[in-house]
């Protein structure tokens, strides 16, 4: 806590830092894990109106 | 600088640390004779300290915190995050009651602090929210675990947004689960993380 309020800090900013092992790790914000699907393959249901896609 | 949360567990450990490393501390907590423990102890050691017996969930007692620090101190160039409710519920079982006082303090609290800290801090200052590693979900603590995402997007937010006048914002994410009021184990609440 104390190096990050610090100027020893001072190029740190915007990140989610957790404290492991006596180190500091800054964690991976969200990003693609796995695809599921092909985007083609979704026949076009991902343009379909949400009161269509689910009626 | 200011550490909300600050009578006991993390909160209490980070004015502490702080002052030991020559901040000036004011210790917020709604706790008072332990804030006020808490800050004394601190001057006991030769540190810089006060107590500030407020809850920051009020936006008007949150900028009061603020203005506390101005007056003892001159300015405030830190800032932690530190306010802390957390319950257990099954989804089914969630008390609205508890549901909004929890959200009141972790995510309304962090954001009152935030939005008077920045209309005083200067360029070099930094604010340190309490985020959780149950950010992204967490059975059984979903409240809580909620709370710690909105902190976590508020802190990029914020980031991004205050970078131009050279002031940071980040988060810690403990893994731990630690005494958040008086007695219980581990109690419930406090303003602390």
């Amino acid at each position: 806590m104390t190096h990050l309020l610090s100027d020893e800090s001072a190029d740190v900013t915007g990140q989610l830092i957790r404290f492991a092992n006596g180190r500091l790790f800054v964690i991976r914000q969200m990003g693609p894990k796995e695809d599921v699907a092909e985007f083609g393959a979704l026949g076009g249901a991902l343009e379909a109106p949400p009161a269509q896609r689910w009626l | 600088m200011v550490v909300t949360g600050a009578a006991q567990g993390l909160g209490r450990a980070f004015a502490e640390h702080a002052a030991r490393e020559g901040a000036a501390v004011v210790v917020n907590d709604v706790e008072g004779e332990l804030a006020e423990a808490v800050a004394a102890g601190i001057r006991g050691f030769g540190g810089r300290a006060s107590a500030s017996v407020r809850s920051v969930a009020a936006p008007e007692q949150a900028a009061a915190v603020i203005e506390d620090c101005l007056a003892a101190f001159g300015k405030v160039d830190g800032l932690v995050n530190n306010p802390g409710l957390r319950h257990e519920s099954p989804l089914a079982d969630e008390d609205p009651a508890r549901l909004k006082e929890l959200i009141e303090v972790n995510v309304l609290g962090t954001f009152h602090c935030a939005i008077n800290a920045a209309k005083v801090m200067r360029p070099g200052s930094s604010m340190v929210n309490l985020g959780s590693v149950s950010m992204v979900g967490q059975p059984g603590v979903t409240a809580y675990s909620a709370s710690k995402g909105a902190v976590a997007s508020m802190t990029v937010g914020w980031a991004v947004e205050l970078k131009s006048r050279g002031i940071r914002v980040n988060a810690i994410c403990p893994v731990a689960v630690t005494r958040m009021g008086p007695g219980g184990d581990p109690p419930e609440k406090s303003h602390r993380s």
